[in-house]
């Protein structure tokens, strides 16, 4: 469904990872893990078409994207990705239903309010739905922001550290959330240096010194 | 879309509030002045049309000022003895005379009026100027108990007035003229003479003192002769002793003279006010634009398109205008009744209220032109917007 070839980022002479190829298919996991400041994230963007590879080519569904159209490709992110950042990047005026919204507002969708407090049920918060992001805990905004990048069910789940700074329970929760995204035929990448976390996908590829160190 | 410009306008809501106030402010004043500036110059356009008349002779020794005697229905109580209109009209060049009685009701005396108003009494076979502005159906000649209304009096062609105490009949409604016969009411001269010997008011003030209103007239209408210059006539006319010689083109010339001026000052404003809005929504929008880097590459991330990005700027602006101009009509048409009661009270000057269409025209316009300001405005500021990358996204936390 998705698949990096020898793609390569560098900043200035720094070179971020180097000809990576990796792939995966729907219904598969992927985890991306590594130390600090490896790349992992950079490597997500780059796979999430956020941003343009050096060299390589990033495929989807048998196309290369990494030269279309900025526009189509914005399309496609709002069609096909659902993106859990490293922080919960909510719109702190917006209530939780409409910040979960927002890629279906941007698709011009109507409708999907139904759906959107559905998904809210599915992650426990059904009780804060006209909550500000501010009356918020840290672990109920990384629920805002699962519920938002599953909203419009994409077929590519993007996650960047989707547990950073939970308790190990809700941190467990989320990440069975998560994984049952694969059974439902959605791919899931997910950045991560929980291994425990990262033992749960399907692969898991680590990034070392820019390279794929280990695959599994 | 709309959704999320209308959170942005709402989540900075001084700041939106402000820049409605603004562009509010400079549509207010550009509206009123438009509707004043509509109004006099209908005025003046219908004034010279209208006024009929090329010369006005009214008595020297009283303090008669031209624009009020032209311009407002305000009582003009000066007398003159009937033997002038003779001598003028002996007097070469002079085509046409026809002379005029003033007198007025008495406070809130007639036809809804809480002011005095003047009462112009006319003579019906010699009158060559009303008869120009009658509406369609009115006779030429009224019976001692009928009156004629101007525009701006309440009341139609049949209904009952009472006058100093005497039931009058409205035969007719004059058309607008822009000038003091609007606020006027006018019958047949010997009924004007007689409500005024009548009243012991006006006997003790005047009759007693300057002699029987039989004899006297207030003002004679003349109309020259093409071929013969009217300085000229107004220079033997005023030659004769005891009147002063008003020249009604010349008083309107002076007129559009100086509301030209206090309208160009008044549009300078205007257009400066325009122009700092501009600059304001460009600052806003700029600002906007900077600060709401993360949100963009938010959106950017989520799949907004550059266009998408411009649009949720410029929609914010265009509605932000939008509801500033709205705002900005409906103060104008308060400012403009403000300034003209306070302009009239200060200078009597011609004018015609503009009706609806050419004052909703006017509403479009500014709409349309500050729309347009709005958009330009934020141009510049949504194509930066556009420019702002959707990995902009992955580095921050939440967004206020």
């Amino acid at each position: 469904m998705l698949e990096a070839v020898n793609i390569s980022k560098i900043y200035g002479l720094e070179t971020v990872f180097h000809e990576v190829s990796l792939s995966i298919q729907a219904g598969e996991s992927l985890a991306i893990t590594g130390l600090s400041g490896s790349g992992k994230s950079t490597l997500l963007s780059v796979l999430g078409l956020l941003l343009e590879p050096n060299q390589g080519k990033v495929f989807f569904q048998g196309q290369n994207v990494s030269d279309w159209h900025d526009n189509e490709k914005s399309r496609l992110r709002n069609n096909f990705f659902g993106f859990i950042f490293q922080y919960p990047q909510l719109i702190g005026s917006l209530s939780v239903l409409e910040n979960i919204l927002v890629p279906a507002r941007l698709a011009r969708r109507a409708n999907c309010k139904k759906k959107a407090e559905e998904v809210l049920h599915d992650l426990g918060m059904q009780n804060r739905i006209t909550h500000l992001p501010h009356q918020l805990s840290i672990g109920q905004k990384r629920r805002v922001a699962i519920a938002r990048a599953v909203l419009l069910e994409p077929l590519v789940i993007l996650a960047d550290e989707p547990t950073n700074d939970l308790d190990p329970d809700l941190a467990a929760r989320v990440g069975e959330f998560l994984f049952e995204l694969p059974k439902k035929g959605n791919a899931l990448i997910l950045v991560t240096h929980d291994l425990s976390l990262a033992q749960k996908a399907s692969k898991v590829v680590r990034l070392v010194n820019g390279k794929v160190g280990v695959s599994q | 879309m709309f959704s999320l410009i209308w959170h942005s306008i709402i989540r900075r809501k001084v700041l939106s509030l402000s820049t409605i106030a603004t562009v509010a402010l400079s549509t207010g004043i550009l509206f009123a002045l438009y509707l004043l500036n509509i109004g006099v110059s209908a005025g003046l356009e219908t004034g010279k049309s209208r006024l009929g008349t090329d010369l006005l002779v009214v008595p020297s020794g009283s303090d008669v000022n031209p624009e009020d005697a032209l311009f407002t229905g305000a009582p003009l109580n000066v007398y003159m003895a009937r033997d002038i209109e003779s001598e003028i009209k002996a007097i070469p060049g002079v085509q046409h005379v026809s002379s005029q009685f003033f007198t007025q009701t008495l406070s809130e005396d007639c036809c809804s009026l809480s002011d005095a108003t003047r009462l112009i009494g006319f003579d019906s076979d010699t009158d060559q100027v009303l008869r120009a502005w009658l509406k369609g159906g009115i006779k030429n000649t009224l019976d001692p108990n009928e009156i004629l209304i101007g525009s701006d009096i309440q009341g139609y062609s049949g209904s009952e007035a009472f006058i100093l105490d005497n039931k009058f009949v409205v035969a007719g409604v004059l058309e607008p003229t822009g000038t003091g016969l609007d606020y006027s009411i006018l019958m047949p001269v010997e009924s004007a003479r007689r409500l005024a010997r009548a009243n012991p008011y006006l006997k003790m003030l005047y009759w007693d003192k300057i002699g029987n209103p039989e004899d006297l007239i207030s003002a004679t209408l003349v109309k020259t002769d093409a071929s013969y210059p009217k300085e000229r006539i107004a220079e033997v006319i005023s030659g004769l002793g005891g009147v002063k010689v008003i020249k009604p083109s010349d008083v309107l010339q002076n007129v559009k003279g100086q509301m030209d001026v206090l309208f160009m000052i008044i549009l300078g404003v205007g257009l400066l006010t325009a122009a700092s809005s501009g600059f304001l929504l460009f600052a806003r929008f700029y600002a906007l634009v900077w600060e709401r880097k993360g949100e963009w590459g938010l959106y950017r991330a989520l799949g907004a398109t550059r266009r998408d990005l411009k649009l949720l700027v410029t929609g914010e602006a265009l509605l932000l205008t939008l509801a500033g101009t709205l705002a900005g009509v409906a103060a104008g048409g308060v400012l403009y009744r403000s300034a003209l009661e306070l302009l009239q009270k200060q200078k009597a000057f011609p004018f015609i209220g503009p009706s609806l269409v050419p004052a909703l025209t006017g509403a479009v316009m500014l709409i349309v032109l500050f729309s347009l300001v709005g958009l330009l405005s934020a141009w510049f500021p949504a194509s930066r917007s556009g420019r702002i990358e959707p990995s902009k996204a992955m580095a921050i936390g939440d967004i206020d």
